[in-house]
């Protein structure tokens, strides 16, 4: 491994660009998303830290332009301070979490099923593509229909498309409050068949999940308008304490990190995204695998699970398939290469991938692995 | 406007191309006699006009498939068609070309509530898939204003928008899965109703591609539950920048509005002398501001809109409690684009976006430039999404009032790019907005777009010619809403 780099504005980086060796490079600045994705065989680490800091931010247009490396954690307090947040509810893996890795992994958490995905909140970006060009795409308004929307594609790429410079992020309104509706002692078909039936329901419910046996919903608004609402659902479940506010927010904090659930020695964790009516489905075949925990969130659509170890990640691969979704392994740690992390693409779908990343990167220089061979 | 020059060896095809097509599709799949294949010389943008060779029109996604390795084999452009609705020529036929008609493809395939979505076939119209999940309480957000006839394979075409785009999105944001034939004939399926898919993001880079990467056979929609009420009103304001202020208040107050309208004067004017209904005259400007949710949000959203407004400076207020007097609110607004008949004997209808707050200075700049062009201007503005509908009124009649009046659209939308906006915010680039596509994209911008669709269209079969200009200048562009007859005269226009 080579002394990293460190490009401190656009223009170093499109020289890192181009001089990248055949090996390509590895992009990195929070090291927090380390756990996703494939390992990378670049053996040049560009380290994006200095690009960070804040361009624009305008509240009343409700956005932000920001550089990659800037704090996650920054950004929201923030715009906490003057009541907004982003609403895909961004997991952090970590203190040191940076919008570029927050978008380049595509991490949305469990506000998601209602509010959208990461790359909804995303307007514009401005990338340098593997002939080392400054790429512009998109804008800062939410209506743009002038070419193709390539910066969405780059959001979930694990960097394998370009280096992000510049992001303009969609901001919302922060709810003034929340509370949760935490119903235990329920039997995961049980939960599930009240999650689909909540997430019918007109109520501001922007949280459904199922966790060590509890059924959580939560609403947000403003603190008139609460109280209706978890009534509502409270005698709808005619069971349930309601948690307040701070201990909402802690409870759907502790979710959104990794479902509440950690991996011991022996035990991989997973990430799996079906559509919620194939949760159960989901959730049998990998009790044939002796699944060891799991917990829900999106109504369904989204299982964390905890499998052992040698449990081949091909079965899970297979039964995400099976039921219409997509699985990713979490890494074990650095020695770990975490080869089989994510789905098999169809052919057809691996085909428009390869495409799609040959022409962006023809030399396969960003993140060479990370996402597939 | 130039397209694509015909090729003689292509038209030389025609009978061979007729034979070959009958073959795949069975008797009603087939348009190719000249005097029918008239109804299919323009879409929305009926300046142009132009007849393909024939029209195909298949029943499944193996006849498309079927049909565009034909048209490989032959060399003959496609060009793709759902209602053909679309504003900015983007299905404008290719004499050299056939059109690829969707229309018959247009069945309901599953609705899933469960996991709130429905699987639709590309010719279903808009407001088919509200109309399939009504009964469970659930609708489908983006609604274009030609909804009842505009296809879902066109609004994902164009990625569509609508009224409501700040507060549910446009199409990308509403859609899950896709079905595609790609220029080869390979049939690929993208996504489920699953909320994540595995690899690069396909459905971004499809969505709002205007037909040029790939034919749309099937899409997986996102739905969702209808909001339990919904309240409107409707404030007058002296200037227009108040209103513009209003809504930056409103937005600052953390309310998302479902919609969020302005009217400048000329319109409002034009939409009282053509509907009567009830708006105030000799205001400068009117906001109209519907937000909807949960009841008891509601009633506390509208309440604080009312407040807000008044601080603006709004010197009258009409709030509409009923759905009926919601939907008088609405109708001025929605009539604002067949009022213009009223007042001009043509209108080109512009579809920029602009970041909100730059909306007093740009229409400001708008008003300059129509004093030097000498034509009117009227604005509606979807001011929650900042997307900007100025409409030039001219005469077609009157000697070089075309011609001023085509430039005087393109130097509006200079404008919308130099303050921070985009060519088109829900019409699409199509051919008329080709030219100026080099007034927002660098070359290395259009350079790298180029590349990504010879990618995945190697032989440039698919809708060419649209979208990428041919000669990379700021060009003077020809948006062109003609005649004052709107070519669908009973599609709303908003």
């Amino acid at each position: 491994m080579k002394a990293p780099l460190r490009p401190a504005d656009v223009s170093q980086v499109v020289e890192c660009v181009r001089d990248a060796d055949g090996a390509g490079l590895a992009l990195r600045a929070g090291g927090t998303k380390d756990r996703l994705g494939r390992a990378t065989s670049a053996t040049t680490d560009v380290d994006l830290s200095a690009l960070s800091g804040i361009v624009t931010y305008e509240p009343e247009e409700l956005i932000l332009i920001a550089r990659p490396a800037t704090s996650l954690v920054e950004v929201e307090e923030l715009l906490a301070q003057n009541g907004q947040h982003l609403a895909f509810e961004p997991p952090q893996w970590g203190p040191a979490a940076t919008l570029g890795g927050t978008l380049g992994v595509g991490a949305s958490g469990p506000r998601r099923f209602v509010a959208g995905a990461a790359r909804d909140f995303v307007l514009g970006m401005e990338f340098v593509d593997g002939l080392g060009r400054v790429i512009r795409t998109g804008g800062r308004v939410v209506k743009n229909v002038t070419g193709y929307d390539l910066w969405r594609s780059l959001v979930g790429a694990y960097g394998t498309l370009g280096v992000m410079t510049e992001i303009c992020l969609k901001l919302w309104p922060l709810p003034e409050t929340q509370q949760t509706l935490a119903v235990s002692g329920q039997t995961r078909t049980d939960a599930l068949a009240q999650m689909y039936a909540w997430s019918r329901r007109p109520e501001a419910v922007t949280g459904l999940a199922y966790s060590d046996g509890t059924l959580l919903a939560r609403i947000e608004g403003s603190t008139a308008a609460i109280e209706p609402q978890i009534k509502a659902l409270w005698q709808d479940a005619s069971a349930g304490e309601i948690l307040a506010d701070t201990e909402s927010r802690r409870c759907w904090e502790r979710l959104r990190e990794a479902g509440a659930l950690t991996a011991a020695r022996g035990e991989v964790l997973y990430r799996i995204v079906v559509p919620p009516s194939r949760a159960e489905e989901t959730v049998v075949a990998l009790e044939r695998m002796e699944l060891c925990r799991c917990c829900l969130d999106w109504a369904g659509g989204l299982l964390w699970a905890v499998l052992p170890r040698d449990c081949p990640p091909a079965r899970v691969h297979t039964a995400a398939t099976e039921a219409g979704g997509m699985a990713a392994r979490l890494s074990q740690g650095p020695e770990d290469p975490n080869d089989e992390a994510f789905t098999p693409l169809p052919e057809g779908v691996a085909r428009l991938n390869t495409t799609l990343r040959q022409t962006i990167d023809p030399q396969g220089r960003f993140n060479p692995g990370r996402l597939y061979n | 406007m130039n397209l694509p020059t015909p090729l003689p060896q292509r038209l030389a095809r025609r009978t061979d191309l007729v034979k070959r097509l009958r073959k795949l599709v069975d008797d009603g799949g087939l348009i190719h006699r000249d005097e029918d294949l008239v109804v299919y010389e323009c879409d929305g943008l009926s300046a142009y006009r132009q007849a393909p060779l024939a029209v195909a029109l298949p029943t499944s996604a193996q006849q498309v498939c079927d049909i565009l390795r034909t048209c490989g084999d032959l060399d003959i452009p496609i060009v793709p068609w759902g209602a053909g609705t679309g504003l900015s020529g983007g299905a404008l036929p290719l004499a050299d070309g056939i059109v690829l008609s969707l229309a018959r493809m247009n069945r309901i395939l599953h609705v899933d509530i469960d996991d709130r979505a429905v699987t639709v076939e590309p010719g279903v119209t808009n407001i088919s898939v509200t109309h399939a999940v009504t009964g469970h309480g659930f609708y489908y957000a983006p609604d274009p204003s030609s909804q009842i006839a505009c296809t879902i394979g066109g609004n994902i075409a164009e990625n569509s928008g609508g009224v409501h785009c700040l507060k549910y999105g446009t199409t990308t944001n509403n859609l899950l899965g896709l079905q595609l034939v790609m220029a080869d004939g390979h049939i690929v399926d993208i996504g489920s109703a699953a909320m994540e898919r595995a690899g690069y993001d396909l459905l971004a880079l499809f969505t709002g591609s205007e037909g040029l990467l790939g034919i749309i056979t099937q899409a997986t929609l996102r739905i969702l539950p209808k909001p339990q009420s919904a309240r409107a009103l409707m404030a007058a304001f002296d200037t227009i920048a108040a209103a513009g202020g209003a809504v930056a208040d409103i937005i600052g107050a953390g309310i998302i509005p479902a919609g969020m309208e302005i009217m400048d004067r000329l319109s409002i004017e034009a939409v009282e002398q053509f509907l009567g209904c009830g708006y105030p005259l000799g205001v400068e400007s009117l906001l109209l501001v519907e937000v909807d949710g949960p009841e008891a949000e509601v009633d506390a959203q509208i309440a604080a809109v009312q407040d807000l407004v008044r601080a603006a400076g709004c010197t009258e207020i009409r709030q509409a409690d009923s759905p009926e007097e919601r939907q008088r609110l609405w109708a001025g607004r929605k009539a604002a684009f067949p009022a213009m008949g009223r007042l001009s004997p043509d209108y080109y209808c512009m579809d920029g976006t602009i970041p909100r707050g730059r909306l007093p200075e740009v229409l400001e700049r708008t008003s300059v430039l129509s004093e030097a062009y000498g034509l009117r201007v009227a604005n509606v503005f979807h001011a929650g999404d900042g997307n900007l509908h100025p409409l030039v009124l001219y005469d077609s009649n009157a000697e070089g009032e075309l011609e001023r009046a085509e430039e005087l659209g393109a130097e509006i939308l200079k404008l919308c790019v130099e303050v921070g906006g985009v060519l088109s915010g829900e019409h699409g680039i199509g051919v008329e907005k080709r030219d100026l596509m080099p007034c927002q994209l660098s070359d290395d911008d259009l350079d790298l777009q180029e590349e990504l669709k010879r990618a995945f269209d190697p032989g440039l079969l698919l809708n060419p010619g649209k979208v990428y200009p041919a000669l990379r200048t700021c060009a003077e562009g020809r948006m062109h809403v003609h005649g004052g007859r709107l070519p669908f005269p009973d599609l709303e226009r908003f």
